[in-house]
């Protein structure tokens, strides 16, 4: 009898839970791969969906649509109108967001459902497009997989060689809640192909500042990051200033390691930061001839140089667009927070007046395979 | 322990169906007792009673056996040609003319009866009240072979067969030793079965002996054919789906088993014993363990604790991704599946339970063919799950790939008994994820858990060395340390004396 009682219970166990309600099966779902947001000319929401459609009757493998509305939600039950089947959110892999639309604060709260619905994929790649979203939905090339396929890959791809960064959802959540820092996105744009630009800098309203390029993007990312995926970079040393030159003097390197160490101090209403980076490098490429065993120190002397100059660049750069990628922010909460405190509603102003120092140290590991 | 109690009830009332005859014993009369026996004996076309005259004592002698079960070149030769050629001299007895082994005396007929039954010829001499038993045992009996079921590659090629004598013998080959005792016991009122009971003195634990003593003691039934009906009247926990005794037919695997501190039970006349008590773990071991090195053992048995998962939950986590869980896909994984899917009519458990019975059926139709149209079955088999299925859209080839899998690993679990358990079990995980996806899986597992945890054999954990948790023991279990690490016999067989090995390490040149 006991057993029976038992079996009595586990069902009674099996019974309450919840189940059955959710059920999808696979073929009754359009997956959402790629979605995004844009402003059309009268500036009305447009919410933009692409879903693989399974069928060998279907000539394409791919369906989009786009529709108005005022909020994801909303736009979800337009997509099931239209859509084969129901849509689901889990499986987004890229999260569009059109750069008129970043042209206006506060859109930010249009990802609100994204957060809140526990559903949502929060491992979607933030990107932003430099053009009318509806071009990008309809860019059907024929020499590439689905759309949101290959964009995944190339996103991921391209931030492996430090090319971009790459912003989930839930990182990009962090980077607009975070007051020491501003967010940093993917940005493409469609010509022939679509090519990754570089990365956006958001202000922390949410709006578009300024474009950094993949060089710059580069050093961004060794500050962020460290090491992380590859890092390559070429740049012009001034052995002879000879500009008429067809093969020009240009080093490149690797990164092998970096250790970055910040320190901030805070005198007379201004934060200094000093950044000392160390870091490890093989060389890769020397278009010039150059002793490399006598003078290795100059060597690593005229890159330093040149690193300083370019972080230099950028910081300055960073400042007068009103942003703090680096998270400088952070470092001065943590190290200065009776300052911070002070400042911390609008971070990006006290940022653009503070001192930033880069003092990179380089040391060569390895001239490559030849002398 | 109620449980228990529900089956002595009702081994109780079926007792009463079976007509005992009363312990009656013999007469002085040769032709009384003749007569009596013809009596029992009735409608008995092989009873052979011979009725001779022999110098060797006064007046007729007769000898009864059944003509199938004795020896006959044995009465031939060493009971009748004495008998009758020689002629007595002096004052010289029956008895030392015989040249037979085994020779008992009776006094009652029901005795008699169950010699006569077990292949004994019966002497009976006139004026005597007594009842010579010759041990003419000489039934129909198969050559010792390989265990088709338990074919190791390096273990010893011997199977047992269906005389508990002759198993006994396997075992004491590996076994001479003056521990090792052999209790016997006769279980069934019409056809009694002997069943023996061997384990090593001085390594059992006693409490443990006394359970499976009791419990075969318990049983009142017509006769036992199998040693899996056996298991079946004396396991702890009647509605498990699990094995709670080993069932093995490899006198090697016995004879480690009862070195472990295990009991060895031997039904007559089957050729397979039963080992308890079990753990889990002892069903994913297998003798070729020990015969290989230690890395490649070990590795192996990874493989098979990943065969049982993989073999219990591979279909039922197929249903849960595809009906609920789709996030857990890989990206690439999900499209190709989807394209798979897309177009199968059936939800996904009708798919799969289309699938896996396909597999059952196949298999099943497979085992009791004989060799040449097995194979038939397993190519037309493959056929239909492998291509035709698939081409014609009735499943995907997501579901072949995952059907395949789960065939291989119950396969590879080397106890077929355990695989048949973890092929139902499969069952139950695919209902449990069709309703609740990955969290019934969860529950499903859970309760398995909780199951292995409460189970016991003769007492003992089942789920020991896991739960709980013996770590002593677990030199031999999802590892399998090198042999002479293991220096005591595992705790979970709860023994009385664990040394088993003193210091064996190999040191190479050195010492």
């Amino acid at each position: 009898m006991r057993l029976y009682g038992r079996i009595l219970l586990l069902f009674c166990m099996v019974v309450s839970l919840t189940g059955c309600v959710d059920q999808i099966i696979l073929e009754d779902a359009t997956i959402t791969l790629m979605t995004g947001i844009d402003l059309n000319e009268k500036n009305e929401l447009i919410f933009y969906l692409s879903s693989p459609v399974f069928s060998r009757e279907a000539r394409l493998n791919e369906e989009e649509y786009g529709v108005k509305a005022d909020s994801m939600r909303q736009a979800r039950g337009r997509f099931d109108e239209m859509a084969t089947a129901l849509t689901l959110s889990g499986k987004i892999q890229v999260f569009v967001i059109g750069k008129k639309l970043l042209e206006h604060p506060h859109w930010f709260q249009l990802m609100d459902v994204m957060f809140r619905d526990a559903r949502f994929s929060v491992n979607a790649r933030v990107v932003v497009f430099d053009g009318p979203l509806a071009e990008l939905f309809a860019f059907d090339p024929i020499d590439k997989p689905r759309l949101p396929l290959h964009l995944t890959k190339l996103i991921d791809t391209a931030n492996q060689r430090n090319l971009t960064v790459k912003t989930r959802v839930q990182e990009f959540h962090r980077q607009m809640v975070e007051k020491g820092e501003t967010a940093v996105l993917t940005e493409i744009k469609l010509d022939r192909a679509v090519k990754i630009m570089g990365t956006a800098l958001l202000r922390h309203d949410g709006t578009y500042a300024g474009l950094l390029e993949s060089r710059d993007t580069m050093l961004l990312q060794m500050f962020l990051h460290e090491r992380e995926g590859e890092t390559s970079m070429t740049i012009p040393l001034p052995i002879q200033d000879d500009r008429k030159k067809i093969v020009k003097d240009r080093l490149s390197f690797f990164l092998r390691g970096t250790n970055r160490d910040v320190k901030v101090s805070y005198r007379n209403n201004q934060f200094r930061f000093d950044v000392k980076l160390r870091l490890l490098v093989d060389i890769a490429e020397r278009q010039f001839p150059f002793d490399m065993e006598k003078d290795y120190k100059k060597m690593q002397k005229m890159i330093v140089e040149e690193l300083r100059k370019e972080f230099t660049r950028l910081v300055k750069k960073c400042q007068e667009n009103g942003t703090d990628p680096f998270g400088f922010g952070v470092y001065a909460r943590a190290y200065e927070y009776e300052a911070w405190k002070k400042v911390q509603d609008d971070w990006a102003a006290a940022f653009a007046k503070a001192d930033v120092r880069f003092v990179p140290e380089v040391s060569i590991k390895s001239n490559g395979v030849i002398k | 322990m109620t449980l228990r109690g529900w089956l002595r009830r009702k081994r109780v009332s079926a007792k009463d169906r079976i007509q005992s005859f009363p312990a009656r014993p013999l007469s002085n009369s040769l032709s009384e007792n003749i007569a009596e026996l013809q009596n029992i004996f009735t409608l008995t076309p092989d009873l052979v009673i011979r009725t001779f005259e022999s110098s060797f004592v006064e007046g007729t002698a007769a000898i009864v056996y059944l003509t199938g079960l004795v020896d006959k070149n044995s009465i031939n030769n060493n009971i009748l040609r004495p008998l009758l050629k020689q002629q007595a001299r002096g004052d010289a007895k029956i008895l030392d003319r015989i040249s037979v082994g085994e020779v008992t005396v009776a006094y009652d007929f029901a005795t008699v009866e169950k010699e006569i039954f077990e292949g004994s010829c019966i002497m009976l001499v006139e004026g005597r009240n007594e009842a010579f038993v010759l041990e003419t045992h000489g039934w129909p009996q198969r050559a010792i072979e390989e265990p088709q079921l338990e074919a190791a590659l390096k273990g010893a090629h011997q199977g047992f067969v269906e005389t508990a004598i002759q198993n006994i013998a396997l075992i004491r080959r590996y076994l001479p030793n003056r521990e090792l005792k052999i209790k016997e016991f006769l279980v069934g009122d019409r056809g009694a079965t002997r069943v023996s009971v061997l384990y090593l003195r001085d390594v059992v634990h006693p409490e443990v002996l006394q359970e499976m003593e009791d419990r075969i003691k318990l049983i009142r039934i017509d006769t036992i054919l199998n040693s899996g009906e056996l298991a079946e009247l004396i396991e702890d926990n009647p509605f498990s789906p699990f094995p709670q005794f080993m069932v093995t037919e490899r006198p090697d695997s016995a004879a480690s088993h009862i070195l472990q501190g295990k009991i060895v039970v031997m039904v007559d006349r089957s050729p397979s014993v039963l080992v308890g008590p079990a753990t889990f773990s002892a069903f994913f071991q297998s003798v070729d363990d020990y015969s290989t090195r230690w890395l490649v053992a070990t590795f192996i048995r990874m493989l098979r604790g990943m065969a049982f998962l993989i073999a219990t939950f591979l279909p039922a986590v197929y249903i849960a991704l595809i009906s609920f869980n789709y996030e857990v896909i890989p990206l690439d994984l999900i499209l190709s599946v989807g394209e798979s899917r897309e177009r199968v009519p059936f939800p996904p458990l009708l798919e799969a339970m289309i699938m896996e019975l396909t597999l059952e059926m196949l298999r099943e139709a497979g085992v009791r063919l004989p060799a040449p149209i097995g194979q038939t079955v397993g190519i037309v088999g493959g056929i239909v799950i492998g291509q035709a299925v698939v081409q014609a859209g009735v499943v995907s080839n997501i579901m072949v790939i995952v059907v395949a899998f789960t065939a291989i690993s119950s396969f590879i679990i080397p106890n077929s008994d355990m695989g048949a358990a973890v092929r139902l079990l499969r069952f139950l995980m695919m209902g449990l994820a069709a309703l609740f996806g990955i969290v019934g899986i969860i529950v499903g597992l859970m309760g398995l858990i909780g199951h292995l945890i409460q189970l016991e054999s003769l007492g003992v954990p089942y789920g020991s060395p896991l739960a709980p948790v013996r770590f002593s023991d677990w030199k031999d279990f999802f590892v399998r340390l090198p042999l002479w690490s293991m220096k005591d016999r595992p705790v979970s067989s709860r023994v009385i004396q664990s040394k088993r090995q003193g210091d064996n390490r190999p040191r190479g040149d050195g010492k």
